[in-house]
């Protein structure tokens, strides 16, 4: 969804946006930026650990909490 | 700057990112154009203001009360839905043929957000009342529609859904709620129904129950499951309302968040008869209700983005007036201090919360939209297409936007400090009003399992005509790539690294971006 907001923005600066528009379209590019660099990596570990099937929440015995 | 609504972000939505343009020229949306959606947005937005926003805090302040069987609520609550109802606010997305005005569900979505924004308990009723209708219209009777659909359509008459029980929630085979059939061929509610939103008030007329009960005799667990409509007052052949249909109201539940939306337990048959008559077939309860909880399920999704929405221009708002502390570069104690939004941290917080909000807008809208496609589809293949799409992100639409914009919550309200947690400014209650929203219309996990043990079937992988087949071959013939997806990846190499991630596409990025995430679950299956 960000990439392609990104997109559509790159297209709109490229066409020359200025002012106000400008700045919409840069915030929309350094949102998506920031998605990339802070929210999106944390995907891999999430992802890594879906993928080793882990067992430890399905095994736990609830007689040990 | 308005708290509730960014309607340049709404425009980006519908014009730039999605087409709605081309979507208006198809016959279906031929009474619409782009001044028209406008219009319909700003009036949106006007009555919201107007309506919605100055009672939020008021109705988060005065929950509803129970008073000798009856639920009390802020007298400002019915006017403000009574104007919303007479903009043709319900009405909005439904056929022309049943009395609506046929607007694109993507616009209907954006504009039922705005009220939402401006106050999520208030929209509620007219949320769960078009639902309810939606359900009504595709399954009810002629004589059902006949009775009950025009006075929903005018806002009149709501509408909730009684499906969970105090022993039975997510698990509805277990529900308990018996409709003992009538000799005149209508049937006999007996039981409790627990969390039911608009369960019981004085806001409308009339209430138009969706009940789920079981049929004694009935097979067990889900197939045994029938629909019922059961009013709280009788209506009559020629529309006219009859006598109470005992149901009870049993006691209120008092909430966190979303306080202005009363929550019932109802007891059923209570003193006397409720009866209720049949919608569709019997055993088909369920696959009814999941027509309507699909679109239910966009909402949540779309109502969390708007309590996100709401949090972060709040904190937006408040981080530009806040004159605190000094940049490192500047040593000077004697220099006036700078508005908040200057400093690093506070950005990075308001960036989070924009990601999360404009993120999960462009996501539950792509969905509306995808609805919107599919309805103007000229062949099966396609709406087939599409509905597989749609399945896929349905649970990721409810929940994507319920856990980060809930996180969104929590930065507005981090950006606030000290103030942002007294109920002066509205960041806590945009925070307990959010919380909500993981857990109902199916909680977080049971998202989880309709994502992956329905709709990717990832423990059936070897099954060729499972799910996950479809979705790989589906993903390789590029529907789950589709061509914005490519061209971004092909305009990203070539431009500033504005949408590339500092390394190459990690494995599981790619997969996000549209590659056949099942290959690497299903190939590690058989090592377990």
């Amino acid at each position: 969804m960000w990439l392609w907001q990104a997109t559509v923005a790159t297209k709109a600066l490229r066409a020359g946006a200025e002012g106000e528009e400008r700045s919409f379209y840069a915030g929309k590019l350094a949102a998506c930026r920031y998605f990339f660099r802070y929210e999106l990596p944390k995907i891999d570990a999430a992802f890594a650990l879906v993928s080793s099937l882990d067992d430890v929440c399905l095994s736990f015995e609830p007689s040990g909490f | 700057m308005s708290q509730f609504v960014q309607r340049r972000d709404i425009d980006f939505l519908l014009y730039e990112v999605f087409d709605l343009e081309t979507l208006l020229s198809a016959p279906r949306y031929r009474a619409h154009d782009r001044e028209s959606i406008s219009a319909m947005l700003d009036s949106a937005e006007n009555l919201a203001r107007k309506h919605f926003l100055p009672i939020a805090a008021l109705l988060d302040a005065n929950e509803p009360k129970f008073v000798e069987g009856r639920v009390e609520i802020a007298a400002e609550a019915r006017d403000a839905l009574r104007a919303h109802a007479e903009a043709g606010f319900f009405a909005l997305g439904f056929d022309e043929a049943d009395g609506g005005l046929q607007a694109p569900t993507v616009a209907v979505l954006m504009a039922s957000g705005i009220f939402t924004c401006a106050n999520l308990s208030l929209a509620n009723y007219a949320f769960l009342t078009v639902a309810n209708a939606n359900m009504l219209r595709a399954f009810g009777t002629e004589d059902q529609r006949r009775r009950y659909l025009p006075p929903m359509l005018e806002g009149r008459r709501f509408g909730p859904m009684c499906l969970s029980e105090p022993q039975a929630g997510s698990s509805l085979a277990d529900i308990a709620t018996k409709a003992e059939p009538l000799p005149d061929g209508s049937y006999r509610l007996r039981g409790s129904k627990m969390w039911i939103s608009g369960g019981d008030h004085e806001l409308a007329d009339n209430i138009v129950h969706m009940v789920l009960a079981k049929i004694p005799g009935g097979p067990p667990g889900v197939k045994g499951i029938s629909l019922f409509l059961a009013p709280r007052y009788r209506v009559e052949a020629d529309g006219s309302l009859g006598a109470w249909n005992n149901i009870a109201l049993a006691g209120l539940n008092h909430k966190m968040g979303q306080r202005g939306t009363v929550n019932c337990l109802l007891n059923f048959s209570e003193g006397g008869d409720t009866i209720a008559t049949l919608i569709g077939e019997p055993g088909k309860g369920l696959a009814y209700m999941f027509h309507m909880m699909n679109e239910a399920r966009l909402g949540v999704g779309h109502a969390a983005a708007m309590c996100g929405l709401g949090g972060y221009l709040s904190s937006l708002d408040y981080a530009r007036q806040r004159l605190q502390g000094r940049l490192p570069n500047n040593k000077d104690p004697s220099s006036p201090p700078v508005p908040i939004i200057e400093h690093a941290d506070v950005k990075r917080m308001l960036l989070a919360q924009k990601v999360a909000v404009e993120g999960a807008m462009a996501l539950t809208g792509y969905c509306a939209y995808l609805v919107d496609l599919q309805k103007i589809a000229d062949d099966d293949a396609e709406r087939e297409r599409l509905n597989l799409l749609l399945g896929v992100l349905t649970p990721v639409a409810k929940s994507w936007p319920s856990e980060h914009c809930l996180e969104a919550n929590k930065l507005a309200i981090q950006i606030l400090g000290g103030y942002g947690y007294t109920r002066d400014f509205p960041v806590e209650r945009f925070y307990r009003d959010n919380r909500l929203n993981p857990i109902h219309e199916g909680a977080l996990g049971i998202q989880a399992i309709d994502l992956l043990g329905r709709k990717s079937g990832s423990t059936e992988a070897a099954d060729s005509t499972s799910s996950a087949r479809k979705l790989q071959r589906l993903s390789r013939s590029g529907v789950l790539s589709p061509n914005w997806a490519r061209k971004a990846r092909r305009s990203g190499r070539r431009s500033t690294d504005y949408a590339r991630p500092p390394r190459p596409f990690s494995p599981a990025t790619t997969s996000l971006l549209g590659l056949p995430m099942q290959r690497s679950i299903s190939t590690r299956s058989g090592t377990r």
